[in-house]
């Protein structure tokens, strides 16, 4: 137990350290940087503009209103720079750092091989805007809503800790495929266009969507969850999954990608 | 027991066959045959503490995948070694701790950073204590003279400064077995020779087991007393490197630079002619008689000079290769 | 420069044509996975569309209009989400990554010396692989008109598919042209990163490949228009749904062709001052 302990603050140093590393590089060779965030930005245009048309149709969305829909779309920006600056990149270079060797290097070091490969880098640029844009939206609707107090924000932000959680478990278990397909930069880009299911709040979906997505793949979870606990519309069941599915999901990734490594390390050339 | 053990370590690689034109394109949408290739067959050899042993071998050889499952990267098809005790490809933290690759043409710095940055992660990867790491990274840096480039970007470095602080940040935790792979290809002869130096005094001080393929036979005779050849995936020779030669006919060339021109007929009658480039001659003979041949030559040819030398290394190894056993011509 | 045959010429664009063929052969998992790629979008704008034309307090029946949106009734929107969807994967392109990475790591050289024209290269690879894929998407195209016809009640006439096959080229070159002056920003910029990202996004949407048009206003949909970028996907995905009047589509082909011109001579202009850059200060 101890031990696990001691491993753990030696990860949490290390990340700190490639956390530094990446600032640091990104502010040397600004093009990730800067065009990080210029991306960003043409993604949150289009996220927004999912909004806007919906309220030029119509009065409210399923029920929520605008100061809702902020809460969410504002949720579902930030998260976004959860997923798009600190592991999307990781997921998207992981074929080609094991096509190139670089990944054969990762696993000779004496930490964990999984850290290393999903969270060795991360884009500032890219968290920095979807996080601002993130946080600002939100904090709109909510205080047009009337704020929230001291424990509903701690509920909201556990929630937000719980759906990344899953974020990264839900999108490191395809990405595992690497090891046996050659082509995974192609698995990436279908995993994050299911990103934007997000976009709009779960209600949309219906009935079997819904439990498809709370349970099955659990987009849901990630920032439809937290957006709900805020606004106080979560039912207990969400309550004990939100707070369960992280582990579900993280165990389910875990096995996928010893497996995974397994079979790298004995599959075909 | 050696540091290094190694027993009927073999490797296959399955692959499918790629198609060439556009109908084997097509067709390759509905079946593809599955193909397997031996890299390494039933290697077995073993590794004493302290020894530098030189990996040697044509492209695709079985080199750069017998070490990569003897550092833990890749695991065997059948067989089994253990190095400092370890399974490798079990990957234990404690053997991770322990050793070192590195890996030619590839690199573990951050290319935007200054060395100094990478180091100082592998510092945290490694648990080294504040103190010895900077004592460690001091000698190194002293022996490489390197301490003007510690603070430039890697991106900016020439080729050989970027190849010595790859070496440095693989030897900051003071591994007890080094793997490298193909460590000078590339590198100017003085960036060569001062890696070499850094590998021996590392031997020298610290007892460190290494274990080097390369192409350059400079590397191998220059740090490695003993050499294994491998070729097709198995051992072709496993022995001291002197005595590459002394598996070899004993042969000597023998060269001869002309003063008029002769024919390629009478300098073909003497037997072992190799080859006439210019004015100079080259003739392959044996040992026991070069005397007697260069006699010959000297009294019935124009001869203005001629020098005779020992095969060259290359020629002896391609000659192993080829399966030329001692004494045929 | 030499003389060559104009059969040996076209042979030339031929084999490139061919290259691009295989190339796109071989990656067939690259297809299915492009294709998923347009699942998630459809299903997110399917849900949207179906919750805000319901009946009742939150559709847009509630607010008492007609039951059209943006001009479009439900059946009209759904087909419009799916093929435009399908369109946007279609005329998509890559090589501008190719392209960038020719510039910047000096590759161009090679073909610069080469007796090859680099445009001409690039163009026939793009049709080749676009070809291929074609015929794919048009499978799945062909599945998906026929679920909306049972479904939706979306009709499809001769006419509409033979003026989206003229549209689809059309855009094919359009996207091509310019994509090629995005990828040329290499020429100047060291530092791209994501940028192309950015340009790609912002092109699909201002061509109609998120929603149409008329999501944007009257004001927006009138910029939008003059610009050549819905002819990429609004305009053929317009055609096949029948939406645009015979009379319409041969105008709209005219104009889209129109732009052509421009887009070429921009093309070329870029290069040729790129070019030089590049042969004078190297990449």
């Amino acid at each position: 137990m101890r031990n696990a302990l001691r491993e753990l603050g030696k990860h949490l140093r290390i990340y700190g350290m490639l956390f530094r590393l990446n600032v640091m590089s990104q502010m040397e060779y600004r093009a990730n940087f800067v065009t990080g965030i210029m991306m960003e930005l043409g993604y949150m245009v289009t996220k927004i503009l999912y909004i806007v048309v919906a309220f030029r149709a119509g009065k409210s969305i399923a029920g929520f209103g605008p100061d809702e829909i902020l809460v969410f779309v504002g949720t579902f920006i930030a998260v976004t720079g959860f997923y798009a600056g600190i592991i999307m990149n990781n997921f998207f270079q992981l074929s080609t750092i094991v096509k190139d060797g670089s990944f054969d290097t990762l696993m000779t070091k004496p930490v964990s091989l999984q850290f290393l490969a999903t969270f060795r880098r991360s884009d500032i640029g890219i968290l920095a805007t979807d996080l601002l844009g993130g946080i600002v939206v939100t904090a709109i609707g909510l205080s047009r809503l009337g704020g929230l107090d001291a424990l509903r924000l701690a509920g909201y932000g556990f929630y937000i800790a719980c759906g990344c959680a899953v974020g990264y478990a839900v999108y490191l278990i395809p990405m595992t495929l690497v090891f046996r397909l050659v082509n995974a930069q192609a698995i990436a880009q279908v995993t994050d266009s299911f990103w934007d299911f997000n976009n709009v709040p779960m209600i949309v979906y219906g009935e079997a969507g819904r439990a498809i997505g709370t349970y099955v793949i659990p987009m849901f979870v990630i920032t439809s969850f937290p957006s709900l606990f805020a606004l106080g519309s979560m039912t207990t069941v969400q309550m004990i999954w939100g707070a369960v599915a992280p582990i579900v999901f993280l165990a389910i990734a875990r096995f996928a990608w010893t497996k995974g490594i397994r079979n790298y390390s004995s599959a075909s050339g | 027991m050696g540091v290094i053990e190694v027993e009927g370590l073999t490797r296959h690689f399955s692959y499918y066959e790629k198609a060439e034109g556009l109908g084997a394109s097509l067709r390759n949408l509905f079946s593809r045959k599955k193909l397997v290739r031996e890299a390494v067959r039933g290697v077995s050899f073993s590794v004493e503490r302290g020894e530098m042993v030189g990996f040697l071998g044509p492209n695709g050889a079985g080199k750069t995948t017998t070490l990569k499952m003897l550092s833990g990267i890749m695991h065997p098809t059948s067989g089994s070694a253990l190095v400092l005790g370890h399974v490798p490809w079990m990957r234990r933290k404690e053997f991770r701790m322990r050793i070192s690759i590195v890996m030619g043409q590839r690199s573990q710095l951050w290319p935007d950073l200054p060395a100094i940055e990478s180091f100082a992660l592998n510092r945290e990867i490694y648990e080294l204590d504040r103190k010895k790491y900077d004592r460690t990274l001091g000698e190194f840096v002293e022996l490489f003279g390197v301490a003007d480039f510690l603070n430039v970007q890697v991106r900016r470095l020439s080729l050989g400064e970027r190849m010595k602080m790859e070496i440095i940040a693989a030897l900051l935790h003071e591994p007890e077995v080094l793997f490298l792979d193909e460590p000078t290809i590339g590198l100017d002869l003085l960036s060569q020779r001062a890696i070499r130096d850094l590998i021996r005094t590392l031997n020298e001080r610290r007892g460190t087991t290494v274990m080097l393929t390369s192409h350059y036979l400079s590397d191998i005779e220059e740090l490695c007393e003993r050499v294994i050849l491998i070729n097709n995936g198995s051992i072709v020779y496993d022995g001291a490197l002197v005595g590459v030669n002394a598996a070899l006919a004993e042969r000597k060339v023998v060269r001869l630079v002309l003063s008029e021109s002769v024919a390629l007929g009478t300098l073909e009658a003497y037997g072992g002619f190799r080859g006439l480039e210019g004015a100079t001659a080259t003739f392959d003979v044996a040992r026991s008689t070069v005397r007697d041949f260069s006699r010959r030559v000297l009294g019935e040819l124009p001869v203005a000079d001629l020098t005779i030398e020992e095969v060259p290394l290359e020629e002896g190894i391609a000659r192993l290769y080829r399966g030329e056993d001692a004494g045929r011509d | 420069m030499t003389e060559v045959s104009p059969s040996r010429a076209a042979r030339k664009y031929l084999r490139s044509l061919s290259l691009g063929l295989r190339g796109a052969l071989e990656y067939r998992i690259n297809f299915l996975f492009s294709l998923l790629g347009a699942v998630s979008p459809v299903i997110i704008q399917t849900a949207l569309w179906t919750c805000l034309y319901a009946p009742g307090p939150g559709g847009a029946s509630a607010t008492g209009s007609a039951d059209t949106l943006f001009g479009y009734t439900y059946a009209q929107m759904l087909g419009y989400t799916v093929i435009a969807n399908i369109v946007s994967r279609l005329v998509r392109t890559g090589f501008e990554y190719d392209l960038n990475n020719d510039i910047r790591s000096g590759g161009l050289d090679r073909f610069l010396v080469k007796p090859i024209d680099y445009f001409g290269f690039r163009m026939a690879q793009f049709i080749g692989a676009k070809s291929a894929e074609a015929v794919f998407m048009g499978a799945v195209l062909a599945a998906c008109l026929a679920v909306l016809a049972a479904v939706a009640g979306l009709g499809l006439s001769a006419l509409a598919v033979v003026g989206f096959v003229l549209a689809l080229a059309l855009a094919f070159v359009l996207n091509f042209l310019i994509f090629w002056c995005v990828g040329l920003l290499g020429f100047w910029l060291t530092e791209i990163g994501f940028l192309f990202e950015a340009v790609r996004i912002v092109i699909i949407t201002a061509s109609g490949g998120i929603f149409p048009l008329s999501v944007f206003g009257e004001r927006g949909e009138a910029i939008l228009r003059a610009l050549p970028f819905r002819f990429t996907i609004q305009f053929p995905t317009e055609v096949l749904c029948g939406r645009v009047a015979p009379g319409d589509v041969a105008l709209g082909l005219c104009v889209g062709a129109l732009w052509i011109l421009p887009l070429a001579a921009l093309a070329r202009a870029v290069w040729a001052v790129g070019l030089r850059r590049f042969v004078a200060v190297g990449s």
